[in-house]
């Protein structure tokens, strides 16, 4: 036993720090990335209406329409299949990873919420005087010391003293108590079938003896027959003879006798018998029937001694599972001396282990201890092990119980370790390390939450923890919703409460985002700059992501939206401009539509078209001005003629037109006189006219071509077309 | 020939004699005659006349003076029924 013990504690030293190491490298399941749902409201909403209502009016409640215009994209706009806002979602994602690995922000274990809830009611909770503590614990010893003088009925009674401990011991000593007390009842059971079988045993010696009784009456009355034969054949021949003869010839043996006198002569030898036979044989039955309970009793009595081990057994597990650490122990020394054991029994599943898998789950039973101090599931160590054990045996196991040594050995480990750390947890919190202590306490914690000695920390050094860890609650959520304006505050206080508090990696991890929110930020701007709206309003939702609570956001919405709400404004604005035909204001703000209508093929024709149309118009103006200067009306104004044509609703146009008309006013009049015969089909009426405006300016295009038109139809008024016919 | 610009249906049909000068030539065409430009004495003022076909044998050069009977036709288009060298 103290062999086993000592080989098993060697291997979880040894294997515990493996273990650790192993394990320290393996992620917690529990600290894969949230959802991005927690992170903006965006994430939580169903795609709307993809494009902003144009205007970007202001709202009833006192947002402009920039910023109501930014809310609606950052809030109902979801990042497509490739987009930049994919990229920024995973950079949010990434970053939400980056913020649950920050160690100094774990608190292993207590994510899981009963567990939390039990740690903290354990810090509200007043704290048991330490005589106290040290009384049950001394007690606690006694029982151990009774058990190995073998005054187990001393023990027993000191179980009940210590379930009196009630803030302590939970009654879990009265439990124990009343194990034993019904393994005893048991036994007493056993006793009872142990005295009947002693009681047949003495039935079936007084059987045997009756038996033997019985035969020797019925030998001696076979003697005294043969005898009594022997005595009258010698009489038979001397004087008996005559008897002999006289009973040969007796009227008894002879046929002539009565029959009744005959049996009443006859009846004393043969009844005697007869009689010893029967009993012989009722005591003989009597001896088989007392053989057959003895062993049926003994059945029974292995069967209750195997029930009783079982039980006792699995209520020693039940303790363990339960973190009953020290009471373990102390049901393992009873369990060892009511069943009058030098050792704990093998499980019979451990004795299937082979060697190198049994050796391997000490080491998993090892780590599994470091893990469970730790909060981790230590579900995965001793599977892990297991399958190893069915590699090696060639075929899967399934997972296998601990043994009671196992237990034993396991639970005296933890408590050691459990006291450890909160002689730890006082160490630190004496420093006012209120970090270090805190993570003393989880692991004690953790480790046996039943242990006495967690019940004696003081409460005002508790609530410390409490205070430190209810903070770091807090920075946690303000990292996850990255409300990073206020983790700098978050952070001075709890170096108030826990001065050996590291924060250099929250700090620096802030920065991080900080800054990457500020790249994106820079990112938009630019984007924004260069007319890539939709790429822009992407980078800035994924800035927006990343640091909800960056001031420059507000700063830059404004600046950012308003283009957007000019965007908007401004295509309502063309399509008012297209519909009068105002196209110098179209090309007064060419810019503002060209971004405006940008990826609108329908518009970008329209200005397309406008553009050209005042361009034209303006170098038409240009060359008028150009010909005025050099005296030449004539050619101003066919100039700006020939611009109207195109743009006849143009007012610039026509005001210049009508000034130079005036300057040139016999030209224009042939022309138009010339025009307006051709539209009358007079011919020569019209050519003379073109003729005579050609006079006045010979460079006249309209004349020119008028001439050239009308001569034609006059000489082939078949093959030419009136259609030709200026209009 | 104001009388004619300023409105030459009132002359439609009417035949007039004039002194012409050439002063250019619009085209020609066989079926139709030659269309020529002329300008009156003491007027700078162009008459658009077309010369019929029966007139094709004149050789007309800018210049050149020539006496015609002209007719207005229909359409204010000029006709020569006759044309002489002067």
């Amino acid at each position: 036993m103290l062999t086993h013990v000592k080989k098993n504690s060697l291997f979880i030293v040894a294997l515990s720090l493996t273990g650790s190491l192993v394990f320290a490298q393996g992620a917690p399941p529990n600290a894969s990335a949230p959802g991005p749902k927690s992170l903006t409201p965006s994430a939580q909403q169903a795609p709307p209406a993809a494009t902003p209502a144009p205007g970007g009016s202001n709202s009833a409640s006192g947002v402009d329409g920039s910023t109501a215009t930014a809310l609606d994209y950052l809030f109902n706009h979801r990042a497509g299949e490739g987009t930049t806002m994919k990229a920024g979602n995973e950079v949010a994602s990434a970053l939400a990873d980056k913020i649950k690995a920050v160690d100094v922000l774990k608190t292993p274990g207590l994510d899981d919420p009963i567990m939390r809830a039990r740690f903290e009611t354990y810090l509200s909770l007043k704290e048991v005087p330490q005589a106290r503590i040290a009384e049950y614990f001394g007690k606690m010893q006694q029982v151990s010391d009774m058990l190995k003088a073998n005054d187990t009925f001393g023990a027993w009674k000191l179980l009940y003293s210590l379930g009196e401990y009630q803030d302590l011991d939970a009654g879990i000593s009265r439990e124990l108590a009343a194990r034993v007390e019904t393994f005893w009842n048991t036994d007493r059971t056993k006793n009872g079938l142990e005295i009947a079988n002693n009681q047949l045993r003495d039935n079936i010696k007084t059987y045997n003896h009756n038996a033997d009784l019985d035969a020797e009456e019925l030998h001696q009355q076979e003697l005294e027959e043969k005898q009594k034969i022997g005595k009258g054949n010698s009489s038979s021949s001397n004087s008996s003879n005559s008897n002999n003869s006289a009973a040969t010839n007796s009227p008894v043996t002879s046929p002539n006798a009565d029959p009744d006198v005959a049996e009443a002569a006859l009846m004393p030898t043969m009844g005697g018998a007869l009689q010893g036979k029967m009993e012989m044989t009722a005591e003989y039955l009597n001896l088989l029937e007392a053989r057959f309970k003895i062993k049926a009793n003994e059945i029974k009595e292995n069967k209750m001694s195997d029930q009783d081990r079982m039980d006792f057994a699995d209520y020693i597990r039940t303790l363990y599972q339960t973190h009953r650490y020290y009471h373990v122990i102390i049901a393992a020394d009873f369990y060892r001396a009511l069943f009058n054991e030098g050792d704990y029994p093998e499980d019979l599943a451990n004795q299937a282990v082979a060697g190198a898998a049994s050796n391997a789950r000490t080491a998993a039973d090892s780590a599994h201890l470091v893990v469970k101090t730790l909060g981790i599931n230590a579900s995965g160590p001793v599977g892990a092990i297991n399958q190893l054990g069915g590699a090696a045996g060639g075929q899967s196991q399934p997972e296998q119980p601990l043994s009671i040594a196992d237990e034993v050995t396991s639970a005296l480990e933890i408590n050691e370790r459990v006291s450890q750390a909160i002689e730890v947890f006082r160490y630190k919190a004496d420093k006012d390390e209120v970090a270090a202590a805190a993570e003393q306490l989880q692991e004690a914690f953790l480790g046996n939450e039943f242990h006495p000695g967690l019940k004696g920390l003081p409460r005002d050094e508790k609530e410390k923890v409490g205070d430190f860890l209810t903070k770091l609650d807090v920075l946690k959520n303000q990292l996850e919703v990255r409300a990073f304006e206020q983790v700098d505050g978050q952070l001075a206080d709890i170096k108030k409460i826990a001065a050996d508090f590291d924060s250099t990696k929250p700090l620096a991890l802030v920065n991080d985002i900080k800054l990457e929110s500020r790249l994106q930020l820079g990112k938009a701007r630019l984007l924004a700059q260069g007319g890539q709206l939709g790429d822009a309003m992407l980078a800035f939702q994924t800035a927006a992501e990343l640091w909800p609570g960056n001031p420059d956001l507000t700063t830059s919405s404004n600046l950012f939206f308003k283009s957007q709400d000019i965007q908007n404004q401004s295509t309502g604005d063309f399509d008012r401009l297209v519909r009068d035909q105002n196209y110098r204001e179209i090309f007064d703000r060419q810019l503002e539509f060209a971004l405006a209508v940008k990826g609108d093929s329908t518009r970008e024709q329209q200005i397309k078209d406008a553009l050209l149309k005042v361009q034209k118009a303006k170098m038409a103006e240009e060359k008028a001005n150009m010909l005025v200067m050099n005296n030449d009306t004539e050619g101003a104004w066919e100039t700006i003629e020939l611009a109207v044509k195109d743009w006849p609703d143009d007012t610039k146009l026509n005001k210049l037109l009508a000034d130079l008309s005036g300057r040139s006013a016999d030209f224009v009049s042939a022309l138009n006189k010339a025009r307006d015969a051709e539209s009358k089909k007079e011919l020569g009426y019209s050519l003379t006219w073109y003729v005579n405006a050609q006079s006045y300016y010979p460079p006249s295009t309209i004349a020119n071509e008028g001439i050239d038109r009308v001569s034609k139809l006059i000489l082939s008024p078949q093959s030419s077309s009136p259609s030709g016919e200026e209009n | 020939m104001d009388k004619y610009l300023a409105d030459y249906r009132s002359m439609t049909g009417a035949k007039f004699k004039a002194d012409l000068k050439v002063s250019a030539d619009l085209g020609w065409k066989a079926e139709t005659g030659r269309l020529m430009v002329f300008t009156l004495e003491n007027d700078n003022r162009r008459l658009v006349v077309l010369i019929p076909p029966k007139l094709s044998g004149l050789y007309f050069t800018k210049g050149q003076n020539y006496q015609a009977l002209l007719e207005v036709g229909e359409g204010g288009l000029v006709y020569a029924d006759a044309c002489e060298k002067e």
